[in-house]
């Protein structure tokens, strides 16, 4: 019977946050795949970390049909809010941030992900209201 | 719309009911060619697969990432029932199984798929990505599905005889698989509408349907652009100045005499500057290569570093001509990915030299 590794990756995923090596080494034994190969799909893919995140990750679109309706600006707006730049996480592990290739929101620009939430045509103020109520 | 088409039940059922050499003969009859981007005929390839030994697999394409297409979301969003029949129907022609692989950006799309199945009574599995732009990519996207990296492979064999599992695997686009219980059971089915994804510079961004063999400045007129400079094709499909190719015929045959592409049907009206333009499009792709051939991996990143300098105003003359020559070696990557990557940039120099040289001492 064939797997499907993303589907089993992406339930661990959903459960911690992000690939624990504790549940690699157990689904390595489930599936009979080597650990190694785990590692090496995961790393592959941007929605698959292996490290700890933020309980909230939060994803800017940063292609054109966002940027050509402001998406720099928001960026930079929740850099300054959240005191991090793209690839960090917040002190207390609340909120990663990170730039993410187009969404397929180009329709309601500027947007953006948090986990697997979408939220369109944002404003500047409009983005820190909606984190602040994540807070 | 002519894609909002709803076929009635009894209709449906009539169609599971009919030969599957029947059907393909039909699709092939239609005319009906790939919509995600290659325009690779439809029925021809239910016939290569359906010929092909073994237990076949059908997948439907929902990986749709090329940057500022949003037209298969669309049809999920708002006629998802007529794109499971038309996977029902492929399945039964081909007597296939079927998976839906749906881009990680989409997975919350995911429980209303999965309901629209239950209540179908179908058999479709749902395959999330996570997030990888090369998987649109058939033989990247069957890597994907088997859990490995999503490297490209070498073809032949070609999925349609060797894919997911090393069986026969066709795999179809949404807005493709969408149009089959459309064409067998209206008449009247256009093959010449298309679904246009326009957005950037514009008052009203979204997905239209219109006809090819219009003008590029009728097309953009329904979502009412602001001043634009530029139009993106997509990524992959070349950037061109608006004023210049304002009168441009917008089908396949005049964009490829033009060294264009037209891919998805995708439209960025921008009004920024080119080399801020080219050097968000290097970033996407330096992001997205996938590291197996040269070109891509070194090449792709050495255009980035080149354009962050001339956007800065730190380029030279050399550099200008260094970045011309790398954009040609595109050519020689492994996939689509590389060559696009290289189509675009040789296109935005093509056509928007002067501002490039300007930018540079």
């Amino acid at each position: 019977m064939n797997s499907y590794v993303l589907d089993e990756l992406e339930r661990i995923k959903k459960r911690y946050g992000y690939l624990k090596e504790k549940e690699l080494v157990k689904l390595s034994k489930k599936l009979k795949i080597p650990l190694i190969k785990l590692y090496e799909t995961a790393s592959f893919y941007s929605f698959l970390p292996t490290e700890p995140k933020g309980r909230y990750m939060i994803r800017i679109c940063n292609n054109l049909p966002c940027m050509a309706k402001g998406s720099e600006k928001i960026l930079k707006h929740l850099e300054k809010f959240l005191k991090i730049i793209p690839g960090e996480t917040t002190e207390d592990r609340k909120f990663s941030l990170e730039t993410t290739s187009c969404i397929g929101c180009c329709d309601k620009a500027p947007a953006m992900m948090i986990n697997d939430k979408i939220y369109t045509n944002l404003t500047e103020k409009e983005a820190v209201k909606i984190i602040k109520k994540l807070k | 719309m002519q894609i909002l088409t709803k076929i009635k039940e009894k209709d449906f059922e009539s169609i599971m009911k009919m030969r599957p050499n029947k059907i393909i003969e039909r699709v092939k009859e239609s005319g009906l060619a790939g919509r995600g981007g290659a325009g690779f005929p439809t029925g021809m390839k239910w016939e290569l697969t359906r010929k092909a030994e073994g237990q076949k697999f059908l997948i439907c394409n929902a990986d749709e990432g090329e940057p500022g297409t949003f037209k298969d979301k669309f049809i999920i969003e708002n006629n998802l029932e007529t794109l499971l029949q038309g996977i029902a129907i492929g399945s039964h022609a081909l007597e296939a199984k079927c998976l839906i692989y749906l881009r990680g950006e989409y997975s919350y799309l995911k429980p209303k798929i999965e309901k629209m199945i239950k209540k179908m009574k179908l058999n479709v599995k749902i395959v999330t990505g996570a997030g990888a732009y090369i998987c649109g990519e058939e033989t990247s996207l069957i890597e994907s599905v088997e859990g490995k990296r999503a490297v490209p492979r070498s073809r032949p064999p070609y999925p349609t005889v060797e894919g997911l599992w090393k069986r026969p695997t066709c795999i179809n686009n949404v807005e493709t698989l969408t149009n089959v219980p459309i064409l067998l059971k209206d008449k009247n089915w256009n093959n010449n509408l298309r679904l246009f994804s326009i957005s950037g510079n514009v008052k009203k961004p979204g997905v239209y349907e219109l006809p090819l063999g219009l003008e590029l400045k009728e097309i953009l007129s329904v979502s009412e652009p602001e001043e634009i400079r530029a139009v993106c094709l997509g990524y992959s499909g070349g950037i061109i100045p608006f004023d210049k190719f304002k009168n441009l015929k917008v089908d396949y045959k005049t964009f490829s005499e033009k060294s264009l592409m037209l891919g998805s049907c995708t439209l960025i009206a921008l009004n920024k500057d080119i080399t801020k333009i080219a050097k968000n499009i290097a970033e996407f792709f330096v992001h997205e290569s996938c590291g197996k051939c040269l070109p891509c991996r070194e090449g792709g990143f050495k255009i980035l570093e080149l354009l962050k300098k001339i956007e800065n105003g730190k380029g030279t003359k050399k550099d200008l001509k260094e970045l011309k020559e790398l954009s040609e070696y595109m050519d020689i990557s492994f996939c689509a990915l590389g060559v696009g990557y290289g189509f675009s940039m040789r296109s935005a120099l093509k056509y928007f030299g002067k501002e490039f040289e300007e930018k540079c001492r």
